[in-house]
C-alpha cells in the first residue's frame, strides 16, 4: 500500500470523526432543546402560565426586593432548583386608569426604591412580546438580606400587561448574566394570562 | 528480544505498584494535611494548594502510563507536549463548549435519562473528540509516532493535560475546593480521563498501523464518549453534597468507588491490550504495508 492511499485513508478516518462528533453534539443540542421547552401548565388565583418542567412554584414565597406580597400583589415564584438564584414571580395589580402600563411600573419602581435603597432602574420602553404589547422595565437590586452571606447583585426584567381590570407583571429575577436567562423567561412571560 | 519484552512486563507491574501506592499516599497525606492546615488555608493560598493537587496526580498517572511504552520510549518532550496541547483544547474549547454553549448545568439533571444521555452526547463526545485531535492533528504524522501502542501514550498524556485543566477550572471556581474531598475527586478524575483517552489511543494505534475500516476511529471516540458519560454521570449523581460540609461520608466513598471502578476497570483493559500487542511482533511504520 502506497503512503498516499494510507494519508487518505486516515483522513477519511478523520472525517468520520468529526461527522460522528457533529452527529452525537447535534443530538445533544436537541437533547438541551427538548428538557428545557418541556413545560407543564399552573393556575394560581385565575393566572396561568407555563412553567419550565421541573420547577418549583411557590405560592408564600417573598419578594427578595420587598419583602413580602402586601403591596407588590405577588402571585407565585418559580424557580430552578439547579439554579436557585434564578426565578420568575408573577404578580396581579389593580389596573391603573387608561391601562397605562408606565404608570403602573412608575409607581411600582418608586415602591422598590423605598423598599431596597440599592434598587436601580435601568431602562423601561413599550414592548411587542410575541405579538403582545406590553411595557419592559430593566432593574438590578442589591440583596443584603442573608447574614449567612455576602450581598448579591441581581439583575432583573418586568414585563407588564393590562389583562382586564388588572396589570399582570411578570419578573425574571438573576445572579446569573442576564441575557443567558432571557429567552427562556421571554417564552414565560408571553404565555402568563388569565386562566381557569 | 523475548527477554528484554518479559523484562518490560515485570517492571510495568512494579510501575504500577508504584504509581498506586504513591497515589494512595498522597490522597492520604492531603487528607492529613487538611485536617491540619484547613483553617490556615484560604484564598489565594487555598487555590494554590487546589490548582497543586490537580497537577500532581496527572503526573503521577502520565508516569504510570508512560512506563507501559519502556521498549521504545517515547521522547518526554513530545509527550508534555501533548499533555499541554490536551489542556489547551480543554481551556480554549472543552470548557466553554460545555459550561457555556450547551449550559449543562441548567438541565442536564432534570431526568436520570437525561443525564445519562447528556453526559454521553454533549460531555464524552466534545471531551473525547478533542482528545482526539489533539494527538490526531499534532502527533500522529510524526515518525516518533512508530508503533499502535504510542497511539494509547500520547492519547492518555493529552487525555490527563484535559483533566489537569478541568480539575484546576474546578478549584479555582469553587474558590479552593474543600482539600479532603477535592483530593479524590480529581484522582479519579485524572484517572478516568488518561483511561477514556487511552481508548481513544489505542483505536488511532490501529488506525495508523493497520488496515481498518472507516469508521473505526469513530467508534473509538463513540466507546470513550459513552464511558466518559457513564463516569460522568456516576460520579455526580453519587457523590452530590458531598463537597458541602454536610457532605455525607457514605455517599462520598460510595461515589469515589463506583466511578473509580469504571476508571480502574477501562485502565485494566488497556493494560491487558498493550501486554497482549507487547507480546506480538513489534508493528512499526514498516509494518503498514501489510494492510
Amino acid at each position: 500500500m502506497t503512503a498516499q492511499i494510507m494519508v487518505q485513508r486516515s483522513n477519511t478516518q478523520a472525517l468520520v470523526v468529526v461527522a460522528a462528533t457533529a452527529i452525537a453534539l447535534l443530538i445533544g443540542w436537541g437533547l438541551k432543546g427538548f428538557v428545557e421547552g418541556q413545560t407543564r401548565d399552573v393556575t394560581v388565583e385565575g393566572i396561568r402560565a407555563a412553567v419550565p418542567a421541573g420547577w418549583l412554584v411557590e405560592q408564600s414565597s417573598n419578594s427578595l426586593l420587598t419583602g413580602g406580597t402586601e403591596n407588590t400583589g405577588l402571585v407565585f415564584t418559580a424557580r430552578d432548583p439547579l439554579d436557585p438564584e434564578t426565578r420568575y414571580l408573577v404578580s396581579a395589580l389593580p389596573a391603573a386608569p387608561d391601562s397605562d402600563l408606565a404608570a403602573t411600573a412608575a409607581f411600582r419602581n418608586l415602591q422598590r426604591a423605598q423598599d431596597n435603597l440599592a434598587y436601580r432602574m435601568f431602562e423601561q420602553s413599550l414592548v411587542s412580546l410575541k405579538g403582545r404589547d406590553g411595557y419592559r422595565v430593566n432593574f438590578a437590586f442589591v440583596d443584603a438580606a442573608r447574614v449567612d452571606r455576602a450581598p448579591v447583585v441581581y439583575q432583573g426584567v418586568d414585563y407588564y400587561f393590562a389583562e382586564g381590570d388588572q396589570t399582570i407583571v411578570v419578573t425574571l429575577e438573576t445572579t446569573r448574566p442576564l441575557e443567558t436567562a432571557l429567552t427562556a423567561f421571554r417564552d414565560f412571560a408571553a404565555g402568563v394570562g388569565l386562566g381557569e | 528480544m523475548e527477554k528484554k519484552r518479559s523484562q518490560h512486563l515485570t517492571s510495568i507491574l512494579q510501575a504500577d505498584l508504584i504509581s498506586i501506592l504513591a497515589l494512595v499516599a498522597f490522597v492520604v497525606i492531603v487528607y492529613m494535611l487538611d485536617e491540619l492546615l484547613q483553617p490556615l488555608l484560604s484564598g489565594f493560598t487555598l487555590i494554590l494548594a487546589g490548582v497543586i493537587l490537580a497537577i500532581v496526580p496527572a503526573i503521577v498517572w502520565l508516569a504510570f502510563f508512560y512506563r507501559r511504552d519502556r521498549l521504545e520510549p517515547e521522547p518526554k518532550g513530545m509527550v508534555m507536549q501533548v499533555f499541554l496541547l490536551g489542556a489547551l483544547v480543554a481551556a480554549a474549547i472543552g470548557i466553554p463548549v460545555v459550561d457555556n454553549l450547551f449550559a449543562v448545568d441548567n438541565w442536564l439533571t432534570r431526568s436520570t435519562m437525561t443525564h445519562i444521555l447528556g453526559a454521553i452526547f454533549v460531555i464524552g463526545f466534545t471531551q473525547e473528540f478533542l482528545k482526539y485531535a489533539a494527538v490526531r492533528f499534532s502527533v500522529f504524522g510524526s515518525s516518533e509516532f512508530d508503533e499502535p501502542v504510542d497511539g494509547i501514550v500520547y492519547a492518555t498524556a493529552a487525555g490527563l493535560g484535559y483533566a489537569a485543566l478541568l480539575n484546576i477550572n474546578f478549584v479555582i471556581e469553587s474558590g479552593g475546593v474543600d482539600l479532603g474531598a477535592g483530593v479524590i475527586r480529581i484522582t479519579v478524575t485524572s484517572l478516568a480521563h488518561a483511561s477514556f483517552a487511552g481508548v481513544v489511543g489505542y483505536f488511532l494505534g490501529q488506525e495508523k498501523f493497520t488496515k481498518r475500516p472507516a469508521w473505526w476511529s469513530a467508534a473509538g471516540v463513540s466507546l470513550a464518549a459513552v464511558l466518559n458519560g457513564l463516569f460522568f454521570f456516576l460520579r455526580s449523581t453519587l457523590t452530590q453534597g458531598s463537597l458541602t460540609a454536610s457532605g455525607g461520608e457514605v455517599q462520598r466513598w460510595l461515589g469515589f468507588v463506583l466511578a473509580a471502578f469504571l476508571a480502574a476497570a477501562v485502565t485494566w483493559v488497556l493494560s491487558g491490550t498493550i501486554r497482549k500487542q507487547m507480546k506480538l511482533p513489534a508493528q512499526t511504520a514498516g509494518g503498514m504495508e501489510e494492510g
